[in-house]
Order: C-alpha cells, then structure tokens, then sequence
C-alpha cells in the first residue's frame, strides 16, 4: 500500500511524467516497438523539463519589464504569448498534470465528435490543441473546477472548439482552395471570421471586386522567417524605449552594477532565449505524441477532413498574406493606444500573431471584400484580437500570472465562456 | 458572404474531368518533349523546376499519381514554389494519406502527414521569403 500511495502522491502527481505516459500510451496503441516507446516516452519527458526551464527565463525577464514599464508609464505593459501564459500555468501555478490531461482528453473528444457526427474534422496543429489546453485548464481551474471535472469539461470545450473552428470557416476554405479536402486548424478562426465580416460590410462586391492578388507588394519580410529574430526585432527596442522612460535612477536599482541601457538589452534577449527554449521543449513535447495521436484519430475516421495549420494556406493568396500582417499590425498598434483610454492595460503588439493570425485573416479578407475589404478588415482584425486578450487581463493578474496575456482569440473565446458563463453558474451552486 | 454558407457542389478540377483518348495522346507527346527540354545540360535550377512541376501537373492529369508526386517533389527540390505544382502536390499527398488511414496503415498515415508538414514548412518559407 506504501509503495501505491508513493506512486500517487510523488510519480503520477509530476505533470511530466503525465505527459511521458501519455505519449507513452499512444505509441502503444500505434504498435511501435519497446525501443521506440521508450525513446519516446523519454523524449516527451525531456521536452516537459525543456519547457519549463524556458519558463522560468521568460518570468524573469517579464518581471524585470513588468517593473520599469509601470515606472516609465505608470500603467500595466502587457506582452501577448502565449508561450509565456503556458509555461507560467504548466510551471509557477502547478497546472502542468491538468494541463496534459485535458490535452489528451481534447484529442478524444475531437475524435468521437468527428467519428459520430457529420463534422469530420481532424484538428492536426498540436501546439494549437496545447495551448487550448492551457487556457481551459487555468479558466476551469479559476472558474473552481477541480480533478476529472477540470480535464473532461475543458476536453470537451477544447474537443468542440477543435471540430467547430474548422467547420465554421470551411466555406471560406472551400471558396479560397476551389475544394473541400483540408480544413483550417489554428485557434484564430473567430477573428478571420471577425474579418470576413467587416470585409464583406465595407469591402468591393461584384464586378467592382478587385482582388489584392492583382497588386504589386513588398514580399521581404525574412526576419520573420526566424521566429526568434523576429521576436527580437521588437522586444529589444520596446526593452530600451521602456527602460529610458524609468529613467536611470530606478532603473539602476534593478540592473546593480551594470549599465541600466545594457542590462535592458540584455533583458530583452533574455525574453528571446526563454521562448527560445520554452518552444524547444514544445517541440519535444509534441514530437511523439502528435504523430501518435493524429495516426489514431486517421484511423478512426477513415473519412475525415485533416485541418492543417495556417500557412499551408499561404499559397492560395500570398499577397493577401502580406497585407493582411501590415494592417492587422496597423489594427494592433491602434488598439494599444486607444484600450488603455477605456482603462484596459496597455497590450504591446506580437509580430508573430499578427503575421500567422494577420496573414490567414488577409486571405479572408480578400475572398469576401476584394482589396478594400482585406484593407479595412485587416485594421479591424487587428483592433479586434488586441480587444479580446485585454480582456483577460485582470482575471490573469488575479491568478499570479506576469505581465503576459493569451493570444489566439479562439483560445481566449474560450476562456471568455469560462469566465462570463461557467463561473458565475459554478458560484451560483 | 452568406452565400458561402450554402453547401454548393464543389467544381471538378481539370485532372477530375475525363480526358478524351486525343487529349491523353496530346499530354503524352507534351511530356516526352518537357522531358527531352529536361535533358539540356544547360537548363539553370529555377527551369528546372519549372519544367519539373509542368511534367508533375500533366502527370497527374494523366492520373499517374506516384509519377506525378516524384516529378513535383523533384520541382521543390530545385526551387521551392507555391504555384499549381504546390497545390496538386499537397492536394496528392491528402489523397495518399485518406487512402493509407482507409486501409488502416499506420507507417502510411505518418508517411503522407509528414509529406504534408514539409509543405507547411514550404509555404511558410516561400510567403515570407517572397522567393
């Protein structure tokens, strides 16, 4: 009995040997050989370690903003990542088995959904279903779901949402690919939708549709294709700016010795450096277990339709593409400016979410409001998935999260529903 | 924009359609010329893949899908691209990998899912390189 009670309390209580299980358990069920579920087991718990030191280099340097953002501005500076919010949850708030678990159980659910149902979608982009994970884990948690509750309602809404958002934005895809083979699978549909909408109100109809395809636009954006060059490009200037803004005599009190400019740059690439290794681990951790899973899912239903991630999409609209990340990142730098005026916090602009979301919302754009239709959609897309992440920002202040907020909007509609609709009914029994 | 919601009958694309005996007799003689443009030594990568991919897109009109797949594999080597030869590649990996999941194969399942990353990679690349 000892020898049990140990196994619980200390093994199965460590989210990375959960999250080893599962990958565990999946390639069991592919059949794979003893070899290659041992490797695969080690290699996921590798990448839980991987992650969470990533975590606590992103902390530090979130706080170390957090403090002279609040001196220079004298309000709440807020970097949207995702990354960040996952790794505080898995790490610093102890969520990491719960974590796991529901991302297991979105899997499940999105199986029996598409094998029961006529949605046949199959969402495939694993770190998207992680981070759905992430958010319905801490949302069920703040809403005062505990244990199986926790993980089979946030499977479930995670399950619904995985066959959903495919499902809703397929007469987009099937109108923008010409067929109904793949299906959309990245946790930004609400806003390509929001997009389509504002398109198809102030956008060209008819014969008057001018497509952005016909225009001649920049194409080189290269420093995004490292994603952490990119991340760099902006967090180093915003450390600096930031940093000349509290002045040098509260800024020295945090940087000792050094420089405060220097310690400010060096701070900055310490954020790098964190998503660097927390997106390492990430990689690490899906590895084994995607491919296993998604082998499963195929198999279970023969007919479904494999929801992809975003840029498979590029091709069908590249240069709604690139419009579409310059005037999402128009929207989101307005947005940061005018939502602190309503007395929400300051939400910096992510250059990664605004070219991936921005990019798929362009093409969304154009399809249904030809060039000015993507033009003033783009701006309002990027408004609109600045909006929502501000939302959230009080309840995860309230929760001991730092200076981070959640980006995917579907992700944060969800925790949305978590917050305005779940945890009043929980409060209210 | 709400005419999107109606469920309409997806258009056949060209290699759908039946071909007439004339018209499979024409794609072969084109073929054998783009392969005997092929063999030019002096052809630089970019034709190359160029005339690869045009080699892959009648090919699969031809329903010669194995082909088909190695002429634009052999195109994205020399010059990755996001044009036709991109979209029927993707659209001939999905078609391999719901006939592996039909017949329950689990290393033909990973085999064509991980074909399909490769043009995720591929797409992303091209869009933001601008190349």
């Amino acid at each position: 009995m000892g020898v049990v009670n140990f196994i619980i309390e200390n093994i199965l209580t460590q989210a990375s040997i959960t999250i080893s299980l599962i990958a565990m358990l999946g390639l069991i069920l592919q059949k794979k050989s003893i070899g290659q579920v041992l490797s695969g087991s080690l290699k996921t718990l590798l990448g839980f370690q991987v992650l969470s030191a990533g975590s606590s280099i992103i902390v530090g340097s979130l706080t170390y903003f957090g403090e002279i953002f609040t001196e220079g501005f004298h309000m709440q500076g807020i970097i949207p990542s995702i990354e960040a919010i996952n790794g505080q949850a898995m790490n610093e708030l102890g969520l990491g088995r719960d974590i796991a678990l529901t991302f297991l159980a979105i899997f499940v659910f999105n199986i029996l959904i598409a094998r029961f149902t006529k949605w046949k979608y199959i969402f495939l982009t694993g770190q998207a279903i992680l981070w759905m994970a992430t958010m319905t884990t801490v949302f069920g948690y703040f809403a005062g779901l505990r244990g199986i509750a926790l993980i089979i309602v946030g499977g479930f809404i995670g399950g619904v949402f995985a066959v959903a958002m495919p499902a809703i934005a397929q007469p987009f895809i099937r109108k923008i690919t010409g067929s109904n083979d793949i299906a959309l699978g990245h946790f930004c549909t609400i806003g390509y939708l929001f997009e389509a909408g504002v398109a198809w109100i102030f956008g060209e109809r008819g014969e008057n549709k001018k497509s952005v395809e016909d225009l001649k636009l920049p194409k080189s954006f290269e420093f995004l294709q490292d994603t952490y060059l990119s991340v760099m490009v902006v967090m180093v200037p915003l450390y600096i700016v930031t940093v000349l803004f509290a002045g040098e005599t509260f800024a020295s009190t945090l940087s000792g010795n050094q420089n405060y400019i220097m310690f400010a740059f060096l701070q900055a690439i310490q954020f790098v450096v964190g998503v660097y290794v927390l997106l390492a681990g990430v990689r690490l951790l899906l590895g084994e277990i995607v491919p296993a899973f998604r082998g499963i899912a195929m198999k279970l239903v023969p007919n479904a339709i494999p929801a992809l991630d975003c840029p498979v999409f590029f091709p069908y609209s590249p240069n709604a593409v690139i419009l579409g990340f310059i005037t999402t990142t128009i929207g989101a730098v307005l947005a940061m400016f005018i939502l602190p005026t309503f007395g929400l916090a300051m939400i910096l602009p992510g250059m990664l979410t605004n070219f991936f979301a921005g990019g798929t919302a362009g093409i969304f754009g154009n399809a249904v409001g030809g060039r000015r239709g993507a033009i003033i959609g783009g701006i309002a897309h990027g408004f609109f998935i600045t909006l929502l992440p501000a939302l959230l920002v009080t309840i995860f202040n309230s929760m001991g999260f730092v200076n981070a907020t959640a980006t995917d909007v579907d992700t944060v509609t969800a925790a949305l529903l978590y917050a305005w609709i779940i945890s009043p009914i929980m409060r209210a029994f | 924009m709400f005419n999107f919601l109606k469920k309409k009958t997806v258009v056949k694309t060209e290699s759908e359609a039946q071909l007439t005996e004339e018209q499979q007799d024409e794609m072969r003689k084109k073929i054998e010329q783009i392969k005997r443009e092929i063999d030019t030594p002096e052809l630089a990568d970019k034709e190359l893949a160029e005339k690869y991919e045009e080699l892959g897109l009648l090919l699969a009109q031809l329903k010669e899908d194995e082909q088909a797949i190695a002429m634009l594999e052999k195109s994205q080597i020399y010059k990755n691209s996001i044009g036709a030869g991109y979209k029927k590649l993707l659209n001939l990996y999905n078609q391999k990998r719901a006939e592996a999941a039909r017949n329950g194969d689990d290393g033909g399942i990973d085999h064509w899912m991980n074909k399909m990353d490769e043009m995720r990679q591929i797409a992303k690349q091209v869009t933001i390189g601008g190349k």
